[in-house]
């Protein structure tokens, strides 16, 4: 440690601040950040959106377009100064000495180009490399990151790999020069867990390897803690909190590190027997920042200094560092909730006998064309992509099923089925006991009216043209649940029990921030007072202290109205804490459905088993098992013939008859209290199967 | 109710304040100001010719052909007639007044210009609107139409609308309406496919809205800002049309002068008065770029970067 400490930091950053012009003046995005990044050290930099995480980034490479400059501060990169360098000097820099790997990398990868072109330019560009040593070196590289078949992925476009392989040839391509600094921003958020936890564990390896520092930015507590030696927390546009990763995480200091920790549902954790607490109000926006404590506004122990001053970021000792007047006197662990982020009492009711929703072996094909002169002229046998196969589920008053998979496993699909936005291929289902199989436009209103949907988006989940109130009321209007003149009335109720106040009424979408917008998106849906509720990624797109508080809402509103809810979502944590029912799909297939603790703990079915050991756990101390897949999904046109999951199933070496898999689809294994699990492998193999995750010792 | 009144006058800001403030947007942007200050310039005299002009726009009080002198300022065409007065007169019916046909002489209030482009929003909107939300054969059907539209040159459906009407100003806001309709559709088509994949469309058919609510009440107020813009600018060019129009000799019936055609009057005497056909190219020109910078720098603001 100590010799690290006397070789020069590749790259410090001292009271930076970054500005950029907008109409009628500027606007500081980023104040007073400092930090250093040593060899071989990944330093993550987490925060919510719009904290300037991106902004630090680009401001490192002097990449903040034309109206953004760096106001004060001096960034420099292995002792030279990095402000103020232009043209041929910072061309050099870019792309040699600090490489940059984005957050998707369809988008940074250029379509028209093949990847091996792309790939040597950085070499012939950079070192004047004649093009076949290049490519060999190219060649040698994407072997480095397991890049399968290297050699000929050169020759492909980006469209012919799959997403995690497009997020290594990014990764190959900035690692070609052997830079020195290697920053990464959010570069495992476009993928899948799977994916994310093959690339993270990449990322870990090359950093031992390569020796080079990595500036890691994420918004995922979980992948931080997987990856980075030291951890800086941003909080609107300034450093708030800086240490090593098991201090921040175990005893962090800093009210909004404190409150960030708070608010992430633990993995395995339920809505009954642990509860999350949101971080109250919003992110200031940046032209409107408070004077004295950034965070005092929204913080549980401000006082009088922490309005007048602002405080500075100091050392606190371990080499943590806190910006905040009072964080010795503050202990985490004392802290109580205060009245206005009480989450909801869960309550356990009787389950009726008869279930509100009753899928049976639904499906949900659609044509596809092909591009044969025989599929034009229609003579070409049909094909289908199979977007949902054998949904089967029953689905009580007042509970929740919850609904996890990764992209293109169909899901959407499902609940689109539902609503009546598609029409289903084959199969039943049953709500309240009228037949859902059909198009919205020839169901019964009144059936219309007891199924409304949450959307995933919060900005598009609200007409720009209309105020709030006009689209809460309209659902009424449309269903005459409430005479005309009690529209008003009804509708500040329904803000009121979202905790929005009745002055939300006359506001238009943007004028509230992404939170406020999907509560009036729950408001809207719960409008005309359904039955059933489909919430499609209601909380993925929000940040977690915003996410904290919806999930809240949403179990708030399912005891007070009694509204049963599909919920969809990615994030396993998220769908263990707010789910009574879990079903796990894969490719169109449903893989296991169970009770939520059920599912969390063995049995398992391979894929969930694989998908629980795949995400980022924000806790340095949990061991999980590691299970990788291999290979990518494949497509949904000619999904694999048997169990779905055969190609990539980890588990098929336990079968006594691997070939039983390609041929047969497996049955459904009872494993009690509704659990059933979708495998040929018998229950009593599936049963030894050791848990995923275990807290270490001492914890 | 007090208390209501109350929160909704501080949440909402008066009337005034909200036009002063979309207003100021003009004047972030010194292209569009320019661009406001010529058409505003043109407004004002038409406005003014309501009441007074220099001299009677249609006697023939004076020399002929005189070149530009204290009497007359831009001087005097082929009859005798002040081009001054005339240019001012002019104004009116592309911008302020539409004759109805008929004895009576009645207007209505709005110009040729303006009508034709408000036929051709209102056109151009229904149809791309039924086209980008609807998709499938709506789409096929009712672009390959005017695509084909548009495939016509110009001149020549104009000269066929007003050979099979006949001459007057209701004829010359058809004919804008039908040649202006196809831009309209497409930039109309385009903004619905694009707004149509929002998740509050979504929460609009969930509800089993019917397609006409969700086409003009859900979409339709979100493609206004970009629609309006390119209004503005097809009102430059519906001048522009109507100057041919007149050059040509079948545009705005008499008795009301016609920029065109007085722009046509004045070539036939320009070895006698070189100046007169300045004037009013000069007016058809001036307000044509105005509209047309006040629509770019208003546009350029509106997608800009906000605070």
């Amino acid at each position: 440690m100590t010799e690290l400490k006397k070789a020069p930091p590749v790259l410090r950053l001292e009271d930076v601040a970054v500005a950029y012009k907008v109409r009628g003046g500027e606007i500081e995005a980023v104040q007073n950040v400092s930090f250093d990044i040593n060899r071989g050290e990944t330093h993550g930099i987490v925060g919510e959106s719009g904290c300037g995480k991106s902004t630090v980034a680009w401001a490192v490479l002097n990449f903040l377009g034309a109206n953004g400059y760096v106001k004060r501060g001096s960034i420099k990169f292995q002792g030279q100064e990095l402000v103020g360098v232009t043209g041929e000097k910072l061309r050099r820099l870019r792309g040699d000495q600090i490489a940059m790997v984005y957050q998707d990398p369809m988008q940074a990868l250029n379509p028209s180009m093949r990847l091996g072109d792309q790939m040597s330019e950085v070499l012939t560009v950079h070192r004047d490399l004649p093009q076949n040593e290049a490519e060999k070196m190219c060649i040698e590289m994407l072997e480095r990151v397991y890049m399968p078949d290297a050699a000929n992925v050169m020759k492909r476009y980006p469209h012919q790999i799959s997403g995690g392989q497009q997020q290594r040839v990014v990764i190959a391509t900035a690692l070609l020069n052997n830079p020195a600094l290697l920053i990464m921003d959010e570069p495992t958020t476009a993928l899948d867990v799977t994916v994310e936890a093959a690339v993270l564990d990449l990322i870990a390896e090359l950093r031992r390897e390569f020796d080079t520092a990595i500036m890691y930015i994420t918004h995922n507590l979980g992948v931080v803690a997987r990856v980075s030696t030291r951890v800086g927390v941003m909080y609107a546009g300034e450093m708030v909190e800086r240490g090593t990763v098991e201090e921040i995480y175990k005893n962090p200091q800093h009210p909004y590190t404190q409150g960030l920790i708070r608010c992430v549902p633990k993995l395995g954790a339920d809505k009954a027997k642990s509860v999350l607490y949101p971080i109250r109000g919003r992110v200031p926006p940046p032209n409107n920042r408070p004077t004295g404590c950034i965070f005092g506004p929204r913080c549980d122990y401000v006082q009088e200094r922490c309005r007048r001053e602002r405080p500075q970021l100091r050392e606190i000792g371990q080499g943590t560092m806190v910006r905040c007047h009072f964080s010795e006197e503050i202990i985490a662990a004392d802290w109580t909730p205060s009245e206005d982020i009480m989450p909801p009492e869960i309550k356990e009711k009787e389950v009726g006998a008869e279930a509100i929703l009753s899928v049976n072996d639904l499906k949900k094909y659609y044509e596809v064309q092909g591009s044969s002169l025989k599929d034009v002229l229609g003579f070409g046998e049909k094909r289908y992509v199979k977007a949902v196969e054998n949904a089967t589920f029953d689905l009580h008053k007042g509970k929740t099923l919850g609904v996890v998979g990764e992209s293109g496993c169909g899901k959407s699909t499902l609940i689109k089925a539902l609503i009546g936005l598609e029409e289903t291929t084959s199969g039943e289902a049953k709500f309240i006991g009228f037949d859902i199989t059909n198009d919205i436009s020839k169901r019964e209103q009144s059936l219309i009216q007891e199924l409304q949907m949450v959307f995933q988006n919060p900005d598009s989940t609200m007409n720009p043209s209309y105020t709030v109130g006009q689209q809460i009321g309209r659902p009424m209007e449309r269903f005459n649940t409430v005479p005309k003149d009690q529209v008003r009335d009804e509708v500040i109720k329904l803000l009121e029990s979202m905790r929005l106040g009745a002055n939300y009424y006359d506001r238009l979408p943007r004028q509230l921030s992404g939170g406020e917008k999907q509560r009036v998106g729950i408001a809207r849906a719960l409008a005309s007072y359904p039955d059933l509720v489909l919430c499609d990624e209601p909380v993925s797109a929000l940040d977690v202290s915003v996410q904290a508080a919806i999930l809240n809402l949403l179990l708030e509103v399912q005891q007070e109205f009694d509204t049963t809810l599909i919920f969809i979502a990615h994030d396993l944590s998220v769908v263990r804490f707010f789910s009574d029912q879990v079903a796990v799909m894969y490719l169109g297939q449903f893989m296991e459905i169970g009770p939520a603790d059920a599912i969390y703990t063995p049995p398992y079915h391979p894929y969930s088993e694989a998908l629980l050991s795949a995400v980022p756990i924000p806790d340095p101390e949990v061991t999980q098992k590691h299970i990788r897949l291999k290979g990518t999904v494949p497509s949904a046109i000619d999904p694999p013939s048997g169990c779905r999951f055969h190609t990539r199933c980890p588990r098929r070496d336990l079968m006594e008859d691997p070939k039983l898999c390609e041929t047969e689809s497996p049955p459904w294994r009872e494993a009690g209290e509704g659990h059933r699990i979708f495998c040929h492998l018998p229950l009593d193999i599936l049963k030894t199967f050791e848990p995923v995750i275990t807290q270490m010792e001492g914890a | 109710m007090a208390v209501n009144k109350m929160t909704e006058a501080s949440a909402r800001p008066s009337r005034l304040q909200k036009i002063w403030q979309s207003m100021s947007i003009v004047f972030e942007s010194r292209v569009a100001t320019v661009g406001m200050i010529m058409v505003l310039f043109w407004v004002i005299l038409a406005f003014v010719s309501l009441f007074w002009t220099p001299y009677n726009p249609n006697a023939t009080d004076f020399t002929q052909n005189l070149g530009p002198n204290l009497q007359n300022w831009l001087g005097t065409d082929h009859l005798g007639r002040d081009i001054l007065s005339r240019l001012m007169q002019g104004t009116q019916v592309i911008l302020l007044k539409t004759r109805l046909p008929g004895e009576a002489g009645i207007s209505i209030p709005g110009g040729v210009a303006i009508w034709g482009v408000i036929g051709s929003l209102s056109l151009g909107s229904v149809l791309g609107l039924n086209a980008g939300y609807r998709g499938g054969w709506w789409d096929q059907i009712i672009m390959q139409i005017l695509d084909a539209l548009i495939a016509f040159p110009r001149i020549v459906l104009y000269l066929v609308v007003i050979a099979a009407l006949g001459q007057g100003d209701l004829v010359v806001i058809l004919a804008i309406t039908i040649t202006g309709a196809p831009g309209v559709a497409r930039l109309a088509r385009s903004l619905a496919m694009d707004i149509k994949t929002r998740d509050y469309i979504r929460a609009a058919e969930t509800r089993g809205e019917n397609v006409w609510f969700i086409m003009f009440r859900e979409i339709l107020p979100n493609a206004r800002g970009p629609l309006l813009v390119d209004g503005m600018l097809r009102v430059g060019y519906a001048i522009f049309a109507i100057g041919t129009l007149g050059f040509l000799g079948i545009g705005l019936p008499p008795p009301d002068p016609d920029w065109g055609n007085m722009v046509n009057e004045a070539r036939r005497n320009i070895f006698t008065n070189q100046i007169a056909v300045i004037w009013p190219a000069l007016a058809i020109a001036s307000l044509v770029i105005g509209l047309n910078l006040f629509a770019d720098g208003l546009r350029e603001e509106l997608t800009r970067y906000q605070k």
